[in-house]
């Protein structure tokens, strides 16, 4: 009904527009919007600052959007906007984007309910300005050192254990320097990684041919001159910083040549070669820059010339005949380098079924069953398999490790109620799989997933202004069950909603201020539990909370 | 998307995907020796300073060539090796190899005797300048990313384009950007901010086709798109050019959408790759906008388009079979009607040769070769094997201009195509046309003694042949001799030439440039060659010093 209504006065908007004509700004039937756009770090005004104002977007269309831009007093207005739900967003080129009414990506978007003849004036948007860092590669002798690559890494946490991820990246121009910009707030690792191959330049006048050269390599520097991940300082970036004179020393090592052989099994073609990954453990995504080796039949030995010591990861893979081998070595390679065997497996075919519990759902598209590796380790594809009509599923080629099962698409409203490998729990932990693995992994889906519903209540005092992020977290022995965990939007009156919860033990938390992934850091909640009563949740059932709203500021989740 | 040099390349080769090393062989294996010794000093071309940590290597054939590292005297010393002749090169960076206004690189070459001690090597590097600036908009904020390339004229196919010669990295968010390692020279200088930038619109669905966009109008140093008008800025051997500073100007960006067909291909087109260039021939390696066809639907979009002329192609190849098609495309201020380039696979060109003279060698070893007149991107030459009964085809031949050559003996003296007479050298293929192609191929060529005067007692001389017309550049009517004073030259078809001889040790540089070669007419000899026999000249010597004079003249 309002779709309708909508639809019919954007056309005549969208025709209005085409026309070129200048919209009067009638007083009925349409809404205004005005407001202005500031640096939050100093106050002052923003121009040209990229306001959006969008309708909502449904599954089947996309929404619609009008731009407008600020004028020199960082002032933005829309006129002759029909009546609806509308997002409002700003956006600037060196600062964080904001939504309207989310001052931070912490707290939830407001949607503006526009009726006919409403005025919104005075919407206020705070932009944080980001922040940018730059310094210098130098080497042994202080002299500037170009195509370095400098990789910016932002604390966080990957299966409730705290990790490094990689979120930029830059070189150094002929003259060793560097500048990262556009660095949102946070805790950040900073590291220098030498062009690969490239020797250190180290004066070295006289060479006599025939003789072989010690060669030289940098290390990977780790800000402030650490060459190890763990004994680097984390930087503590702030809205807006411009940080200068984050500079790195490369050190020049001997190299530790690895070298070694592949020990191919028996049923392996033996006339196809084997290629190995040599990667520095302490870079996150390093596969990217990894050495790599060849290993050529009969003998399938391999060098890699150009290692220096340090923790590595080395992967060797053959294709043959359909099927993928596999080794991996996690290893600390010495200052003298080192022989080493890797001896290669094949991956299992996992063989499984998935059982769907309850009635009336019927499913469009058929069952899928993907593995994503739980060890970090990086992996080309995803393992998966399609469900067959009778329930059953084959996931070829599956490497021994701890794999992380998903399945899709769970019914509306249902939950996974159990996975099992043989009678291992592998729902509520991990999923090890060895060469040597033959049960088959059982997965059963219901359609009776739990429902949580309730309202944030608001200590006295404070303005009722409700809308919180209520965060539902798992009690007890399944505490460290990610999937567990669900986050929902209270509206405006404090009202949420919550389905396809697995029945079991919980507690609810409504934060006015939530980071995205928080709950990923096992610390996050202890600080909270106290301000939260455990309750059940059955299959099927249906329960309701009153939840207290914890303030911005209360309690740092870090520590 | 918009493809740019320079600084892009430079952080895609720091990216480093996997490499693959070269096996290592124990050093040692195969390295010839000897008890030879070179000794010398790099040094900075500008001040004669020792350069510190330059690289120096020598052209030895081992497995990896030596290096050194000199030292704080400049110093480099190479032992223990062979006789011969090597060529020695030095490299540091934020420096270039010392160039002559030919533009080649002069690597030291040495010739060592057995187990001689040579000393006193110098190599100079031209320490290079640098360009900086910043870039605004007019609003007076810093833009970034955008990309500001030293750009230079030069000639790709015999015909005079811009290419940029240096680049850096994008400009940062405080809008600066900074060349580095350049060599001296005279230079335009082109920034692009290849951003798409929302424009204000009322409510429109997201990606509608009416949503309008803007961009920052490319631009040189000195305003505008039009090399003619901009400003050329000097930089010296070390020199820092501060202050180039731009101010970008945006204007309305538009989507150029299309579709493509392939009426004579077998199955659908796909792997298309649709290009758009500027028309203005000076500009194409300077702007291009690129697209690939969507697969399923065979459409393609090119997004933030500016308002100009341009020449729009597509090509596609399976099976050794190409297809394309090109055409002129005007862009104004509306948004471009949806275009539908129908690719065709050429014609196939059936033909026959036949000889001046009977006694001449197997056509077996024989083979025709055409090549495009003007610059083409894709699918560019065409051979065809000649049969033994004298028939040959020329396979999927699209429309334009072509130059016929022939590869093995002989030249080609006349050609007709579909009974009229053509020039070999430039003859244009209509769409829809056929052949046949009748080739005389002239059997008769010249030998030519060459008689050099004014060398200096003992030295050697290059002497160039190349054709008075210029036009007729790059059809293998070029020669070069290199000698003593006295020099033969064979295998030359007949027609005009101009003869040219200096002692400068890479002279065949000037061949592919047809305005040089203009600059040192004065110095050239004509000579009108016959059909077959033989024909002396005499030519004077024209130095080193004088050549790059000449040629630093024409530069003016």
């Amino acid at each position: 009904m309002g779709d309708a209504r909508l639809s019919l006065a954007v056309a005549w908007l969208v025709a209005a527009a085409l026309v070129r004509a200048q919209a009067p700004a009638p007083s009925v039937p349409y809404a205004s919007i005005s407001g202005v756009v500031l640096n939050d770090a100093t106050g002052t005004p923003i121009r040209r600052a990229i306001v959006t104002l969008s309708t909502l977007s449904t599954l089947d269309t996309p929404p619609l959007e009008a731009v407008t831009f600020t004028e020199s007093n960082g002032v933005f207005g829309f006129t002759a906007i029909p009546p609806g739900k509308y997002r409002l967003l700003a956006n600037m080129d060196g600062f964080e984007r904001a939504t309207f009414g989310a001052s931070t990506p912490a707290r939830p978007p407001v949607t503006l309910n526009l009726a006919a003849g409403d005025g919104r004036y005075g919407i206020t948007f705070r932009l944080r300005p980001l922040a940018s860092i730059s310094g210098v590669v130098l080497d042994p002798d202080g002299d500037p050192v170009a195509n370095a690559s400098v990789r910016l890494l932002r604390a966080g946490f990957a299966r409730r254990r705290p990790t490094y991820r990689s979120v930029g990246w830059t070189s150094t121009d002929g003259l060793g320097r560097y500048r990262v910009t556009d660095v949102l707030p946070g805790q950040y690792v900073i590291m220098a990684v030498p062009q690969q191959h490239e020797p250190a330049a180290l004066v070295q006048p006289d060479v006599t041919v025939g003789q072989s050269v010690s060669q030289k390599m940098y290390a990977l520097d780790f800000y402030p001159d650490t060459s190890r991940l763990s004994a680097a300082t984390p930087l503590l970036i702030s809205p807006g910083k411009d940080l200068d004179g984050i500079d790195f020393h490369f050190t020049a090592r001997t190299v530790a040549p690895l070298h070694g052989r592949i020990a191919v099994p028996e049923d392996a073609q033996a006339n196809l070669h084997v290629q190995i990954l040599a990667y520095p453990q302490d870079i996150p995504e390093g596969n990217f820059q990894g050495a790599a080796a060849m290993a050529m039949p009969p003998d399938f030995t391999f060098e890699f010339p150009y290692l220096i010591a340090g923790p590595y990861t080395i992967i060797a893979t053959l294709p043959a005949e359909g099927r993928e081998y596999r080794a991996v070595e996690r290893m600390e390679l010495p200052p003298a380098g080192q022989e080493i065997t890797l001896h290669l497996e094949h991956g299992i075919d996992l063989t499984g079924r998935v059982d769907l519990e309850g009635t009336g759902y019927r499913p469009a598209d058929p069952f899928r069953v993907t593995l994503s590796s739980g060890d970090s380790f990086p992996e080309r594809s995803r393992p998966a398999a399609e469900v067959k009509p009778d329930g059953t599923f084959t996931i070829a080629n599956v490497f021994p490790g701890i794999w992380d099962i998903n399945v899709s698409p769970v019914p509306h409203g249902g939950y996974i109620k159990a996975m099992l490998l043989g009678d291992q729990d592998v729902l509520n932990d991990d999923m090890t799989i060895t060469p040597n693995t033959h049960e088959p992994l059982r997965i059963v889906l219901s359609t009776r997933g739990g429902g949580v519903t309730g309202t944030v209540t608001v200590p006295q005092g404070v303005p009722k202004s409700a809308r919180a992020r209520v965060l539902l977290a798992p009690s007890g022995k399944y505490e460290h069950v990610l999937s567990y965990y669900a986050v929902a939007a209270a509206d405006d009156a404090g009202h949420f909603e919550l389905k396809s919860v697995t029945p079991g033990r919980y507690k609810l938390y409504a934060f006015e201020e939530l980071e995205p992934g928080s709950y990923e850091d096992p610390g996050f909640l202890k600080p909270f539990e106290k301000l939260s009563e455990a309750f059940d949740v059955a299959e099927g059932g249906h329960v309701s909370r009153q939840v207290p709203l914890i303030q911005a500021g209360t309690a740092a989740a870090e520590n | 998307m918009s493809r740019v040099l320079g600084g892009l390349l430079l952080a895609l080769a720091a990216m480093a995907q996997i490499q693959r090393l070269p096996p290592r062989m124990p050093a040692g294996q195969d390295t010839p020796t000897g008890h030879g010794v070179i000794e010398g000093t790099v040094v900075d071309a500008a001040t004669h300073e020792p350069l510190k940590k330059a690289k120096v290597t020598i052209g030895l054939r081992a497995q990896t060539p030596p290096t050194a590292f000199t030292d704080a005297s400049g110093r480099f010393v190479f032992r223990e090796l062979p006789a011969g002749g090597f060529w020695v090169n030095a490299s540091k960076s934020g420096y270039n190899q010392a160039q002559d206004s030919l533009g080649a690189d002069s690597n030291l070459q040495i010739t060592l005797g057995a187990d001689e001690t040579k000393k006193g090597v110098e190599i100079a590097l031209v320490p290079g300048g640098s360009i900086s600036g910043r870039i605004l908009n007019e609003d007076g904020l810093a833009v970034r990313n955008c990309y500001v390339q030293a750009v230079q004229p030069g000639y790709e196919q015999g015909k005079r384009i811009l290419t940029a010669v240096a680049g850096g990295m994008g400009t940062t968010d405080k809008g600066e950007y900074r060349i580095l390692s350049v060599a001296p020279g005279r230079y335009y200088l082109f920034a692009h901010c290849a951003a798409e930038l929302p424009a204000p619109h009322p409510l429109l669905p997201r990606g509608d086709p009416r949503t309008p966009h803007e961009t920052y109008v490319p631009q040189f140093y000195g305003g505008g798109l039009d090399p003619a008008a901009a400003t050329r800025v000097t930089v010296a051997a070390g020199a820092s050019l501060e202050g180039i500073d731009f101010e970008m100007r945006r204007t309305r960006a538009l989507t150029l959408r299309g579709s493509v067909t392939a009426a004579d291909l077998e199955g659908p087109p796909d792997n298309v790759m649709v290009m758009l260039y500027l028309a203005n021939p000076l500009m194409q390696n300077l702007m291009q906008l690129s697209a690939s066809t969507d697969p399923r639907s065979r459409t393609f979009q090119i997004r933030n388009v500016i308002p100009g002329s341009y020449r729009l192609t597509a090509f596609t190849r399976r099976e050794g079979h190409s297809a394309s098609v090109e055409r002129t495309v005007e862009i104004g201020t509306a948004p471009p009607e949806p275009i539908e380039l129908a690719l065709s696979m050429g014609a196939d060109l059936k033909g026959a040769v036949q000889f001046d003279a009977d006694d001449h060698q197997e056509i077996e070893n024989a083979h025709l070769l055409l090549t495009p007149v003007g610059i083409r991107r894709y699918g560019s030459q065409t051979q065809a094997e000649i049969n033994k009964d004298g028939t040959f085809t020329l396979a999927g031949v699209m429309p334009g201009h072509w130059r016929l050559t022939l590869n093995g003996f002989g030249y080609v003296k006349s050609l007709s195509l579909a009974g009229q007479q053509v020039s070999p050298y430039d003859f244009q293929i209509s769409p829809g046309a056929s052949g046949p192609l009748q080739v005389l191929v002239g059997t008769k060529m010249a030998d030519i003694s060459v008689t050099v005067t004014g060398l200096v007692g003992g030295g050697q001389a290059s002497v160039l042949i190349f054709p008075e017309d210029l036009d007729r550049l790059g059809a293998g009517l070029e020669r070069v001799g290199v000698g003593g004073s006295q020099l033969g030259i064979g295998g030359l078809p007949p027609g005009h030439y101009r003869l040219f001889a200096t002692d400068a040790p890479n002279p065949w540089i000037l061949q592919q440039r047809p305005d040089l070669l203009k600059a040192i007419e004065s110095s050239t000899q004509a000579i009108d060659v016959p059909e077959g026999g033989h024909v002396s000249a005499t030519v004077e010597v024209v130095s080193r010093q004088e050549l790059i004079r000449l040629v630093a003249e024409k530069e003016q």
